[in-house]
């Protein structure tokens, strides 16, 4: 049997800014990885946000073979099957406007798992965590009404007042410990992904600044995302099981299949040379609220375990890190205060709730039923309207130019329902979010009412 | 284009389990057929009306434990293979 102050469960990037920043302040911490070697069994990291640069200090020297910060993104509308082309694409900096330094230094920063997880690792045993590899641990120990330790696949011992759980979206120690036996359907999907190996010279000189492409269609959508030796085409977290179900079929992996025959990705591959190297499936959950108790006496779920991928785009990496590490920062102050109860670990979740982490799921139900249009075809008809509006009407070289301007406003009525349609989702998510900036929205609404007019006037003067 | 077909058990690397880690229980099993359809491995089949795994499962599964999570009579029960073994990701 070995002792310590704190286990950490998963060791992955969650697990180990949970370890690392209890190492830091001096705790007895060990990780407990089930994988040969951290990340062996985490797939689609697609890339860590700028998010985790702001809130980890460390993260600003972070240094993997494959990493690539995104400068410059592309979106693509797609067509309808049996189309594999564009309707329209464009291509994005980040974002001008600054909310803190790395927001607009990059969008994302890309890079596989398995040499971020072991980065992370290295982090977490350099502070002075203990790392066990190979331990698979299958079962909690009680004591009286806390968990005061765990059991692994050996029978071995390891025993602490308190325990981190960052084991993953299939989280034996959440059902071990009674809090969840298993997620609800429609709180869970799955992403597939396929990755291509590929010659890092030719993926320089073919993709440039570019290594995200995000796309969209009637029918499909999904993502590749570039490293420097090889990428990812990935499914969107299109449905959950539930509606996966519904259909009758693995939408999931039958859409990564479909969006390798893109036409763009086709260019890809065939540019850099590339040659499926990896089929993944990954498993996480994708909630709409974050309402479920996550502690119990002497144990906190935290990451996938926990569920706190955001309800949008299911981004799940930084959320790991952020609840991770506040659940030691509690973990210390249990030690210090010498209560690890079930009342007393109430705080982690409070405090989770409260975060960025916790305010991501605001509005989350609005955010998903939105996010689910973006596949629809008002989605699509907007831009394939938005396509025509430029090229039709005011790029045409087909016809005179003045003949095309004045197909300009019959397209742009034939927007109207297709705004109004984002209106719809756009609107509570707003009220949502902030009753207070809805009304300085309308106030400014207001301020431009007499400049409007004043337009109009002039329009109608002018006959 | 079916130089790019994507293979799916020809493209995941597993080390097969010595020990089972999903099982079935008929008792329980209805033959609804919602883990057949949201495998993404293709390992599930009902035959005479109860699921059956395959039987090299152990080769191909990639431990999603999706099968367990949509399983509405607890009929599928789903640990992880013993450490070491199982789903080896190089480039997740």
């Amino acid at each position: 049997m070995s002792s310590y102050d704190l286990i950490v469960v998963g060791g992955g990037p969650g697990g180990s800014a949970a370890a690392k920043e209890a190492a830091d302040h001096g705790l007895k911490v060990v990780i407990l990885e089930r994988g040969r070697f951290c990340g062996e069994k985490n797939s689609s990291g697609f890339g860590l946000s700028p998010k985790a640069a702001r809130d980890f200090d460390y993260i600003k020297d972070l240094d993997v073979p494959s990493l690539w910060p995104t400068k410059f993104g592309v979106m693509h509308i797609v067509q309808p099957k049996p189309s594999n082309g564009d309707r329209m694409t464009w291509g994005l900096t980040p974002p001008k406007r600054k909310s803190y330094p790395e927001a607009s230094e990059y969008m994302v920063q890309m890079m596989y798992r398995p040499e971020f997880d072991q980065w992370m690792a290295e982090k977490a045993t350099a502070a002075g965590a203990e790392l066990k590899l190979t331990t698979l641990a299958t079962n909690v120990i009680r004591d009286a009404e806390n968990v005061a330790g765990v059991v692994d696949h050996e029978g071995n011992e390891h025993r602490a007042p308190v325990v981190i759980a960052a084991d993953g979206a299939h989280s034996l120690m959440a059902k071990k410990a009674g809090l969840r036996k298993k997620w609800d359907k429609d709180q869970v999907t799955v992403l597939a992904t396929v990755d291509f190996e590929a010659d890092p010279e030719r993926i320089a000189e073919y993709c440039g600044d570019t290594n995200v492409h995000i796309f969209m269609g009637p029918d499909r959508g999904g993502y590749a995302c570039v490293f420097r030796n090889g990428f990812h085409v990935g499914s969107r977290p299109a449905k959950t099981l539930q509606r996966e179900l519904d259909a009758g079929h693995n939408l999931s992996t039958r859409s990564v299949i479909d969006n390798v025959q893109l036409d763009f990705i086709q260019r890809l591959i065939k540019a850099t040379r590339a040659k499926p190297r990896e089929f993944q499936l990954h498993f996480l959950p994708w909630l709409k609220t974050f309402n479920e108790r996550i502690y119990t006496g002497g144990l906190m779920l935290t990451g996938d375990a926990a569920g706190v991928p955001e309800p949008f785009m299911a981004e799940g990496v930084w959320q790991a890190m952020y609840s991770s590490r506040l659940a030691a920062q509690v973990a210390q102050r249990a030690h210090i205060d010498k209560d690890f109860s079930k009342a007393y670990l109430k705080q982690y979740m409070e405090e989770l709730k409260a975060s960025p982490v916790g305010v991501d799921f605001t509005a989350g139900t609005v955010l998903r039923d939105f996010f689910s249009e973006w596949t629809s075809q008002t989605f699509y008809d907007l831009f394939d309207n938005l396509a025509d509006a430029m090229f039709y009407a005011m790029l045409t070289m087909a016809e005179p130019h003045a003949q095309g301007m004045l197909r300009l406003p019959a397209i742009l009525i034939d927007m109207i329902p297709q705004l109004l349609f984002f209106a719809r989702y756009y609107l509570p998510i707003a009220e949502e979010a902030s009753r207070e900036k809805l009304t300085n929205f309308l106030a400014g609404m207001r301020t431009m009412a007499p400049m409007l007019q004043t337009m109009m006037q002039a329009t109608t003067g002018g006959k | 284009m079916d130089k790019y077909a994507i293979n799916k058990r020809g493209l995941v690397t597993v080390i097969e389990s010595p020990e089972d880690f999903i099982s079935v229980d008929n008792e329980k099993c209805v033959g609804c057929r919602d883990c057949v359809i949201i495998c993404g491995m293709d390992l599930w089949k009902v035959r005479d009306g109860k699921a059956v795994l395959a039987k090299d499962y152990k080769r191909f599964c990639t431990e999603c434990a999706s099968c367990y999570t949509v399983c509405d009579y607890d009929a599928i029960e789903f640990t992880f293979p013993p450490a070491g073994y199982g789903i080896v990701y190089e480039k997740g």
